[in-house]
């Protein structure tokens, strides 16, 4: 949609308008009335500049349009499709950003989720230990290095996007209760995602201006080693912690050599005066995993502490079977926890076949069959150690 | 009962009899009854009426002709009735009763209806039966003489009219009160008016009665060709229609003015005519004819009487409002008696002024006159209300606050009375105080209502209930000094509640602290102060901080039990001079300072394994070795990155650089990469000269270059990317011609492991960096930071030392997992570690430091020396094993002689005796583990 001053004008006066006889109290003030009030509310000492943006002139700064168009949706002059037009015909340089911004998806939560890890804090479930010992190493400094060791699907990524997300997710987005001042000034801090079953991240350049775009940090050019590491020693002054999922993928890389390991250990030890810790997730030890890979790395010897992941504690694993949008009876319950030994994979597919089969108004027990056929791929996890 | 004891407008009692004199008791004690009363009647009738106010609808209300019969009927019968019984009793034939009687009851209903007319009904009810008691009763005394006699009646008539007519000054004000509720007048400006309406009246009524005077000589001497007595009545009886006419016109107007004329002329007039033609004696009976001359002589008189009363009222009132008009009234009507009886002006006059003065100041008069009687009868009723008992209703209601509106003494006792009667029927108790808090003994309402907040205060039991009570208290309800004093109250009241709000207990306790203060400081202001109710209040104040002392102990107990022990140790990261958990390597760093001074310049190696806290301890050398020594941070690390040499000297420049401003504050000269480019190490020489003369200049007689991981070097070196002797050369002409320079490196490996290092460096002073001594251990154990709040039973700490050998990882890392463990235990248990404590910590250590030990197993060792390792483990804590036995397993002699040099080089094992067994237990325990199953992974 292109740019046009004379619809951003005609649109203009129309939420004016609407914002008029948006309630009845407003209907009794003239237009100029609603205007002045816009104006004061941009900090203005009047209506006159609404005046002026309505014969077509857009306003200067973006600033302006931004706190326009928020106050006008505000007050119920802009519907959702008007405030992206307005925008459009503003020149807004990001109109769908700001859009969502000011209409921020409401989001409906699926009550079981199976097969991708958990992204949204409020379908996260259990590990209290572990995100109490993590984040409690993050409280003060330097801030230490953390190895969660878990089997394919134990929960490792889930654990690492919680990590991300779940301090400075709103209240209001959060079940009820849950747990979220783990860190006393969460937005002090920065978390910076890696998964190296991404194939870019095994690109070492394409890692490194990924790592510095996400700490807000200048990108070199070249983007080498020895730049990376100017760069965050001499300019990282948030504390952060990267977290990287499935290291093994990391390692296997070629790129990703001895040298870069020890680059990363010589930045977290000597070079960020502490403020750079990591997270690392593995299905096994990752000692064990950079030897294979001929990349026996002080890397690792910086990890002095050691998660491994185990079964969610009943109370959570009954806590994540409650959220199902149609409660479950005390024995269906009672048989998935069994069968699913409260891992949390094995409670997302049991819970998600039982509602199912609820949903579909199937009676007696035949969706135990099916879960057990959906979880049988995954009875490693009630094997030994990973 | 409530509702018509404790109010202003209580009902008229039913009797006709008893109603007029309930009547007559609110005119005189309780006027605000007799205002709702009249309120009641008309809405629109003012309390002050006169008959001539009265339209046509209000003339029809039964309910004011109740009235008017009461007070015209039935009052003036009773006045008759006490004329009556003071001439029984004073011997009189009944013959010689009727006459008097029948005289006072028909001058108290002509004097109180000229008044009702021109003044007020109210001042008219009580005028005439004042009057006619004063007439009739003092009158008909025995007791004073003839003399006397006129004497008292005139004073006696002066107090009567003077009360009469104040009722109508008291209305006026209180119809003004009513009307301009938001009016003061100042004190001085009441007193300035008072004169004025007195001179004002005095004045009008001296001169009203002289205006009479004269009017009737005048119109006497215009009687020409009538008899001197016809002239005489008829000139009065012009005279009491024309002066009445007079005033009831100028009250109201024309017509009433007019009609009034001819009702005075006829009420004078008729008993004039009556007498003067003997028309009584010539109608039949004696007694028929004593009756009808008291009909004619009182209306006579009174009718005379009132006009010298209603006229200078009327005048005066006109000017100077209605007080004027009470004292011109009375003034008047005392000159007309004392004249016109031709009483000696003295003591009459005398004593006549002072009845009237005492008439019209009755308002302020009679509180204090009454005050004894009526205190020692609120006493008296207090006493009785104390002994009641059961559910009879208290003797409160007839307390003289609750009937007796003019009083404004303090009635002494009246406060005690209320709260007794709120203690007791706090229902009555409510609406009495109700009543008194708008009334002139509100001085009672306040004391009662500060006691009532004071035990309302002082009634809580915990700090909860403090938190509640703001919700109850009157703060504005009071004035002055208490009012602030109980918002003070409820404000930490409210402060309180806000605490308890809080969600966390920390936030509560800081909270309360706050209060805490706030308590104090209104202690010590009450302390200080010297209110009389600081008494009352000092103690309430200091059991609320004790209330709120209680609680924050509470919550600091809470805290305490549910907070976290801080744990401050370190695993895997090297520790800076930023972390004061550093503990030790005194004696390492008095052994590098004493080499440093050593004139050969010998390079040295701080040799450690891996964990050994080697890069810890340069980090802190900065601290640790004199000022004058510079120590240059070098992460091997960090230069392995170079890809060629103006890169790997650049990065060598720069991390001596950060390392120098970062140490002692010295800011290199920057050495560029393109500079380098060229001629590397001729630039980087010529760099390290200008440097050597900045440390010179500076004051710094030794740089040591610490080259941190010089393995990661070796291994870039190894690899070809950089011939190995141009960086070896650089660092030996370091070593040997530039004198301030030391070089010291650090690595888990000896230098012969790195032969052309070795070649190059001769003479490398090695200094071992090994196990934490005990003491040292203990502290890292038992006092990491000074405020540590772990205490460990020293059998607990010995195991501590036992599991790790003051390895300074594993302490860390078994210190870390203990405080962990002991964060989770309960609170009672969780300051103190016991053996057990440590047991369980080692285990969780074992699987949360797999890095370390996976690092030992994967990188350390070659497949031989693990097979030693593992066997040597399985045999448990602190076995030797011979050294035949580990033949065994190794028949290769070299092979095992290889593998054992590489396990005590790496300070896994130590030689005892004829065998070997592990330097520490955990690490044993580690192999031990792994061996059987599963952490090894």
């Amino acid at each position: 949609m292109a740019r046009s001053p004379q619809k951003f004008g005609r649109l203009l006066t129309a939420a004016v308008h609407n914002i008029r006889i948006s309630d009845e109290r407003s209907l009794k003030k003239t237009v100029r009335v609603v205007q002045d009030e816009l104006g004061y509310a941009l900090g203005r000492h009047g209506g006159s500049s609404i005046e002026y943006w309505r014969k077509g002139n857009i306003p200067a700064t973006i600033d302006d349009l931004e706190n326009l168009t928020r106050e006008l949706v505000k007050r119920n002059g802009l519907g959702s499709d008007e405030t992206l037009q307005l925008l459009n015909y503003a020149g807004h340089p990001q109109p769908s950003g700001f859009w969502a911004e000011l209409f921020p998806l409401q989001q409906e939560f699926a009550s079981f989720v199976v097969g991708p890890p958990i992204t949204h804090p409020r379908q996260f479930f259990g590990r209290e230990a572990e995100l109490k010992r993590i984040f409690n190493l993050c409280k003060r400094f330097p801030l230490q290095n953390v190895a969660v060791i878990g089997c394919h699907r134990s929960g490792k990524s889930s654990l690492l996007h919680y990590l991300q997300s779940i301090t400075t997710t709103a209240p209001n987005e959060l079940r009820p209760g849950q747990q979220c001042n783990w860190l006393p000034q969460p937005e002090q801090f920065q978390w910076v995602m890696v998964d190296f079953q991404d194939v870019r991240m095994g690109r070492r350049e394409r890692l490194l201006r990924y790592l510095l775009s996400r700490l807000n940090l200048p990108v070199p050019d070249p983007c080498s080693l020895t730049n990376f590491m100017d760069t965050v020693s001499h300019q990282l002054q948030t504390p952060t912690m990267i977290l990287m999922d499935e290291i093994g993928a990391g390692l296997a890389s070629p790129e990703l050599d001895q040298q870069f390991w020890w680059s990363l250990r010589a930045l977290s030890g000597n070079y960020t005066e502490g403020k750079l810790g990591f997270v690392l997730t593995a299905h096994e030890a990752p000692a064990r995993v950079a030897h294979e890979y001929g990349k026996p790395s002080p890397f690792f010897n910086i990890f002095g502490h050691t998660l491994r992941l185990k079964p969610l504690s009943e109370a959570a694993a009954r806590e994540l079977l409650a959220t199902s949008s149609r409660p479950f009876n005390p024995t269906d319950v009672e048989w998935i926890l069994t069968h699913s030994r409260r891992w949390p994979v094995l409670l997302q597919i049991l819970g998600d076949t039982c509602l199912t089969a609820q949903e579909s108004g199937e009676t007696g027990h035949g969706w135990r069959d099916e879960g057990l056929q959906r979880i049988a791929p995954y009875h490693y996890l009630f094997e030994a150690p990973c | 009962m409530l509702n018509s004891s404790y109010t202003d407008g209580p009902d008229l009692h039913p009797n006709l009899m008893l109603g007029c004199l309930h009547l007559l008791f609110w005119l005189v004690f309780h006027p605000a009854a007799w205002r709702h009363f009249v309120a009641r009647i008309d809405p629109d009738l003012s309390p002050s009426f006169t008959l001539t106010d009265l339209n046509r609808r209000q003339w029809a209300t039964p309910a004011l002709w109740r009235v008017f019969v009461q007070g015209f009927f039935i009052l003036p019968l009773l006045v008759g009735l006490a004329t009556g019984l003071t001439l029984w009793f004073a011997g009189a034939t009944p013959s010689a009763i009727v006459t008097p009687a029948t005289y006072t009851i028909f001058l108290s209903l002509a004097i109180g209806l000229m008044i009702a007319a021109t003044v007020g009904v109210a001042a008219g009810l009580v005028s005439g039966l004042l009057v006619g008691l004063a007439v009739g009763v003092i009158g008909s005394s025995d007791i004073f003489g003839d003399i006397g006699e006129a004497v008292a009646v005139s004073t006696a008539m002066g107090v009567a009219i003077g009360a009469g007519l104040s009722i109508a000054g008291d209305l006026a004000d209180r119809s003004r009160q009513q009307s301009e509720p938001g009016r003061t007048t100042l004190a001085g400006a009441a007193v300035g008016m008072l004169i004025g309406a007195i001179v004002a009246g005095i004045l009008v009524g001296i001169g009203a009665t002289t205006l009479i005077q004269l009017g009737l000589t005048a119109i006497a001497n215009l009687a020409i060709g009538l008899s001197e007595n016809t002239a005489y009545w008829l000139s009065r009886t012009i005279i009491v229609s024309g002066a009445f006419g007079l005033a009831v016109g100028w009250q109201s107007g024309l017509k009433p003015g007019l009609i009034a004329a001819i009702v005075g002329g006829l009420a004078y007039g008729l008993p004039v005519i009556g007498i003067q033609t003997q028309f009584f004696e010539q109608g039949g009976f004696l007694f028929e004819t004593e009756l009808a001359i008291g009909v004619a002589s009182g209306l006579l008189f009174g009718t005379s009487f009132g006009v010298v009363v209603v006229l200078p009222y009327a005048l005066a009132e006109r000017l100077a409002g209605a007080w004027a008009g009470a004292w011109a009234g009375a003034l008047g009507s005392l000159g007309r008696h004392i004249f016109r009886n031709q009483i000696p002006l003295w003591p009459a006059l005398p004593l006549g002024f002072v009845g009237v003065s005492l008439g019209v100041l009755m308002a302020w008069g009679r509180p204090v006159v009454l005050y004894p009687l009526l205190a020692a009868w609120n006493l008296i009723l207090f006493r009785l209300d104390e002994r009641r008992t059961g559910h009879r209703a208290s003797l409160l209601r007839r307390h003289s606050a609750f009937w007796d509106e003019q009083q404004r003494l303090p009635l002494s006792g009246l406060d005690e009375h209320l709260l007794l009667v709120l203690d007791r029927y706090p229902a009555e108790g409510e609406a009495a105080l109700a009543y008194i808090s708008q009334s002139r003994q509100r001085w009672a309402a306040q004391v009662v209502q500060l006691e009532l907040e004071a035990r309302r205060l002082e009634s809580v039991e915990q700090v909860a209930d403090v938190g509640q009570v703001h919700h109850h208290l009157a703060s504005g309800a009071l004035t002055g000094p208490t009012s602030a004093l109980l918002r003070q109250f409820s404000q930490i009241s409210q402060d309180v509640e806000a605490a308890l709000n809080q969600a966390a207990a920390y936030p509560q306790r800081l909270a309360l602290s706050a209060v805490d203060d706030r308590l104090s400081a209104l202690i010590r202001e009450l302390t200080v102060s010297s209110d009389p109710f600081v008494d009352r209040f000092r103690p309430i104040a200091t059991q609320w901080q004790r209330l709120v002392g209680r609680q924050r102990q509470e919550l600091a107990d809470a805290i305490e039990k549910s907070q976290e022990i801080d744990n401050p140790y370190v695993v895997g990261v090297p520790l800076t001079d930023q972390q004061e958990i550093f503990v030790g390597r005194v004696d390492i760093v008095a052994r590098i300072e004493q080499l440093l001074l050593d004139r050969r310049r010998p390079p040295l190696l701080l040799y450690g394994q891996r964990r050994m806290g080697k890069t810890s301890l340069l980090r802190n050398l900065g601290r640790m070795l004199p000022r004058a020594t510079v120590p240059l941070f070098v992460d091997g690390q960090r230069i392995a990155l170079a890809t060629d040499y103006p890169d790997l000297l650049y990065n060598l420049a720069a991390v001596i650089s950060q390392s120098a401003e970062r140490e002692r504050q010295l800011v290199l000269p920057p050495l560029s990469r393109d500079a380098l480019a060229a001629s590397p190490f001729t630039c980087f020489n010529e760099w390290l000269d200008t440097v050597e003369v900045m440390l010179e200049r500076s004051g710094y007689t030794i740089a040591l270059l610490a080259l941190d991981e010089f393995e990661a070097l070796g291994a870039v070196l190894d690899k070809g990317r950089f011939d190995v002797s141009d960086f070896l050369s650089l660092l030996r002409h370091t070593i040997q011609h530039r004198p301030r320079f030391k070089v010291m490196l650090t690595g888990s490996h000896a230098l012969e492991e790195f032969q052309q290092w070795a070649s190059y460096l001769i003479n490398v002073q090695v200094v071992r960096i090994g196990y934490l001594a005990r003491d040292e251990t203990r502290q890292l154990i038992e006092q990491p930071t000074p405020d540590f709040a772990l205490q460990y039973e020293p059998a607990a700490s010995q195991r501590v030392f036992d599991l790790t050998r003051g390895h300074p990882a594993l302490v860390q890392l078994l210190c870390y997992e203990i405080v962990t463990l002991k964060n989770e235990q309960d609170t009672v248990v969780r300051r103190r570690v016991g053996q057990a404590d440590v047991e369980a910590a080692a285990l969780n250590a074992l699987a949360g430091g797999t890095f370390f030990f996976a690092d030992i197993q994967q990188n350390q060792l070659n497949a031989t020396a693990l097979v030693l390792l593992r066997a040597m483990a399985a045999h448990g804590a602190g076995a030797v094993i011979e050294r035949t036995e580990l033949a065994k397993l190794v028949p290769d002699t070299a092979e095992l002689e290889q593998s054992l040099a590489l396990l005590l080089q790496r300070d896994l094992i130590e030689a005892v005796d004829a065998g070997y067994r592990f330097q520490v237990e955990l690490i044993r325990r580690w192999f031990e583990l792994a061996t059987s199953e599963s952490i090894s992974e």
